[in-house]
């Protein structure tokens, strides 16, 4: 290669890379929909702004990185210092926060090879000085090293720049949390110093690594060429605009706009399975053996691609990645970067639950909720947890039906059932609302930001209308597009799309530990006179609820009580016999619904079904232990 | 072998199910009986919930499963209370259930002058058997608990050995027909279990001379053996899967439609009794047809 050529590619390279950025952030004609207003911004702010070089030592499972962040003061205040995530001090040792908080998370949380980052270099670009020789790695008494302080030598002013070059060297764990590496699998996330956001207010939203918690970052390009050896199949955020070999090793260039992570993933023995879904270059990366669950995982992504870009706004990256990790690195499925995400089921288990295509639906959801809408995930895990959940359930239901969580003959359960049942349970301990690291447990978490979060915005849709609610939280997506919204901004559009009361039920719901539980106490034929229904609302939320009557002739007659009061006693028709509470399970929410019917006397049911079929199989099981 | 009481071992050829239609509608009896004492708890605890809907336990049954994960998930408490009721009556299956086996077994085998065998009878006879089915039941099900554990215990180390080299379909699959395999040894010593207590019931003879029997019969025509009962056990199957199709198609809230939902789940249990005294009947023939004598 001569030196024209060189400095021709170097030329080309300039031109291309801008045109590259918005190639990238290509938008795919979204599905034809007047239903909502024209998005508010198609592109983020660069703010945090990443050109960087990494190369993987696969045998040491080390990446040595050097690269330049190019950030903006987006604030109105003078910054004077800088805060930086190091995420894999993590798992650096037993005194970082993540490791010492007591509780548990996923399956095991304390690698058997431990992991850090050390950083060489940080410098003002031009600078000789390297800032990184005065940075507060730790706070007075605590030993954690995953949020670090940065003094300037000078104050940034509100819009102005800095460049800052960077050297250090991230040492892989074994396989933990999201990252890590398992034989020669790399699953390489959070593996760069990560500035942290800087919020409108001047200040800086830093944290150290909890348990429970996960990330936050502003907006930016990122430019990152990866230096892995030769054999190695890699999936990263982005478009690959370039590639290279030279002495055993290959270098790939990924260049994305719009996104405020970059994570990557390297593998001798992935397989790759491509697809143009809804005008999105899907990649599959997954072991061999695991072709029908790839099958599955781009069925579930043919319906949900399309159905979320209709429902929140276009999928605006060329590509999607998706990495179904290897058996032994399970702990690197189920999470979700920009552009890239990560799904795995084990192979018995998939014959028995839809836990692939739930898995893929939910870290596709994330693309919107987390990605293209950039909440606090620490702070507000439901933005991004819960509402991604919500997502999910109704992707399931609206692809797979009633069945959406299990399908065994006449039974088919419906995720969002799984999820009120489940997230009954624990109501009564946290409020829904609270940073990530508030939770006692990982179960609490699950059960409150996931289920419970899900369940209430399912109650409002079904309550409110699904059309009417697509369109709220639809909005909600869009209007906050390439933004970080607050929880407070999700109340208030609810409450400009659905109402103050609903607002205040959301608000209750979320921040307050709120129930309902609806009750038909009594009722009275009347005789020939008017008959009337004794109608209870227990806790602290109300939502208007359909009550259904029956009368004695056979007829039925369907009302709505606004359930603002307590309780009403609603006067009827005469020769009134049963009376039933939501009788089309719109309100999921509803702590007991063994208490939503009230009958007069013999007109009840019983429960010969119940009866005959648990006669039927205790027959067939004792038919299996008899000799 | 002739008794003064003319009650005697029937001709081969007549060891037949068909012969003791009565005798399988006592153990249908026996596992519907059983069957009840563990469903009933579990309809009560349905009917105080739902029984006052107008709708009864319909709600349980709709698509979506809102009603039925609550009442799973909340019924905790009455739920340890079914599972002790199922463990005790299952264990009484297991046991007890020697005494309408035997009576089968007799039935099957025996007869009369006048060719009539009262019910009274045949169940008093088997309790002569009792003790030698009993222990049959527990050498041959340690047996097949051994292979049962040496086969999930090899299999759970075939798959971790096999699983980050082989990927999880082979090591599963392999792990799959490894345990398969020993599901067939358990299948085919639970054919010479059955053999053994056809000896037992034929020759009057203990444990071990029964199993001794019942192995020889098996060795002198195993392909017959494991054929007999091979297809009666995938016949069996068939009831229960047409039983669910038409179910699921009929619902069966309550009037007809639960009536002939509980006609055809019943008929099931029926059938797949009367294919068991079938294979039995034929064990007995085959152990007859020995001629041996300990």
């Amino acid at each position: 290669m001569n030196a024209l050529h060189v400095k021709m590619r170097r030329m080309f390279r300039r031109l291309l890379v801008p045109f590259l950025f918005a190639a990238s952030c290509l938008v795919p004609a979204p599905p034809a929909s007047t239903a909502f207003e024209p998005l508010p911004a198609d592109h983020a702010q660069a703010v945090a702004s990443y050109t960087l070089r990494a190369q993987l030592d696969a045998s040491q499972h080390i990446v040595r990185g050097t690269g330049t962040l190019h950030w903006t003061n987006t604030s109105p205040v003078e910054i004077r210092e800088l805060w930086v995530h190091l995420y894999l001090n993590a798992f650096k040792n037993q005194q970082s926060v993540f490791l010492r908080e007591p509780v548990s998370f996923r399956s095991d949380v304390t690698p058997g090879d431990r992991g850090h980052i050390t950083v060489t270099k940080f410098a003002v670009s031009g600078s000789t000085h390297n800032l990184w020789e005065h940075a507060e790695l730790r706070r007075p008494n605590d030993e954690d090293e995953t949020d670090v302080r940065v003094p300037l030598p000078q104050s940034v002013r509100p819009g102005d720049s800095l460049d800052l070059e960077m050297a250090w060297e991230s040492k892989l764990p074994s396989v933990v949390a999201r990252t890590g590496y398992a034989g020669s699998f790399h699953m390489v996330g959070q593996w760069f110093p990560k500035l942290a956001r800087l919020e409108p207010d001047g200040h800086w939203a830093h944290f150290p690594f909890h348990k429970l918690a996960e990330f936050y970052a502003d907006y930016g390009n990122y430019d990152v060429t990866l230096d892995v050896p030769e054999g190695f199949v890699v999936g990263a955020t982005g478009v690959l605009v370039d590639s290279s070999r030279s002495a055993g090793r290959q270098q790939l260039r990924y260049v994305q706009g719009d996104v405020h992570d970059f994570a990557w993933t390297a593998w001798d023995r992935f397989l790759t399975t491509t697809e143009t879904i809804h005008g999105v270059a899907v990649t599959v990366l997954h072991p061999s053996g695991t072709g029908f669950l790839v099958a599955r995982e781009l069925r579930a992504l043919r319906f949900a691609l399309p159905y979320f870009s209709s429902l929140f706004g276009p999928y605006p990256y060329a590509t999607l990645t998706v990495v179904h990790p290897p058996v032994g690195a399970q702990e690197a499925g189920g999470m979700e970067y920009p552009t890239l995400i990560t799904t795995g089921t084990s192979w018995y288990e998939s014959w028995v639950t839809r836990n692939v295509e739930h898995v893929t639906v939910h870290e596709l959801g994330h693309q919107w909720f987390y990605g293209i809408v950039g909440s606090d995930e620490t702070r507000w895990p439901v933005l991004d947890e819960g509402i991604t959940e919500y997502a999910t359930q109704r992707a399931l239901r609206s692809w797979l039906g009633p069945s959406s969580a299990l399908s065994v003959g006449a039974f088919r359960v419906d995720l969002s059932s799984v999820e009120a049942g489940w997230s009954h349970r624990l109501v009564h301990d946290q409020p829904v609302g609270q940073p990530a690291h508030a939770f006692d447990s990982s179960a609490a978490l699950s059960a409150l930001v996931y289920g419970r979060t899900a369940v209430v915005l399912e109650t409002l849709a079904r309550v409110y209308g699904e059309e009417l609610f697509d369109r709220v939280l639809g909005g909600f997506a869009r209007a906050q597009r390439f933004r970080h919204p607050c929880l407070e901004d999700l109340f208030q559009a609810v409450g400009r799309g659905l109402g103050v009361r609903a607002e205040r039920v959301l608000r209750t719901a979320l921040m307050e530990k709120g129930w309902v539980d609806y009750v038909a106490t009594s009722l009275s034929t009347g005789g020939p006179k008017d008959g009337w229904v004794l109608l209870n609302r227990r806790g602290t939320l109300s939502f208007p609820v359909d009550i259904e009557l029956r009368y004695a002739d056979g007829s039925r007659e369907e009302r709505v009580w606004d359930g603002e009061l307590e309780s009403t006693r609603l006067a009827t028709r005469p020769s009134l016999v049963a009376v039933v509470i939501d009788p089309h399970e719109k309100v999921l929410l509803d702590a007991d619904r063994t208490n939503n019917h009230v009958t007069h006397l013999g007109w009840g049911g019983g429960a010969p079904r119940t009866l005959e079929r648990a006669l039927y199989w205790a027959a067939l099981l004792v038919q299996a232990v008899t000799p | 072998m002739k008794e003064d009481n003319g009650f005697a071992l029937v001709a081969i050829r007549a060891m037949r199910a068909r012969r003791c239609y009565w005798a399988i509608g006592v153990v249908w009896l026996w596992e519907v009986l059983l069957g009840l004492v563990i469903a009933w708890p579990v309809a009560a605890i349905v009917r105080v919930l739902y029984g006052g809907h107008p709708d009864g336990d319909g709600p349980l049954w709709n698509a979506g499963g809102l009603p039925l994960v609550d009442l799973l998930l909340r019924q905790g408490p009455a739920a340890a209370g079914v599972q002790a009721t199922l463990a005790v009556v299952l264990t009484i299956a297991s046991i007890g259930g020697l005494v309408p086996l035997g009576m089968l077994l007799v039935s099957l085998a025996y007869g009369t002058r006048d060719g009539t065998l009262l019910l009274r009878v045949a169940l008093g006879r088997s309790l002569d058997f009792f003790s030698s089915l009993a222990v049959l039941l527990v050498l041959v099900s340690l047996l097949e608990a051994l292979f049962l554990f040496a086969a999930v215990g090899g299999g759970i180390w075939l798959v971790g050995a096999l699983i980050r080299s082989a990927g999880e379909p082979w090591a599963y699959g392999l792990g799959a027909v490894f345990l398969g395999t020993a599901a067939c040894l358990v299948a085919v010593a639970g054919v010479v279990h059955d053999l053994g207590r056809a000896a037992a019931v034929c020759f009057r003879v203990g444990a071990i001379a029964a199993l001794r029997i019942g192995l020889e019969a098996f060795r002198q025509s195993r392909g017959t053996a494991l054929w007999s009962w091979a297809w009666r056990s995938g016949a069996g199957l068939v009831p229960i899967a047409v039983g669910a199709g038409v179910c699921e198609h009929l619902g069966g809230q309550g009037g007809t439609a639960l009536l002939v939902v509980a006609a055809i789940h019943q008929l099931a249990v029926l059938i797949r009794v009367a294919l068991r005294a079938s294979w039995l009947s034929r064990a007995l023939r085959m152990v007859s047809a020995l001629g041996a004598r300990p």
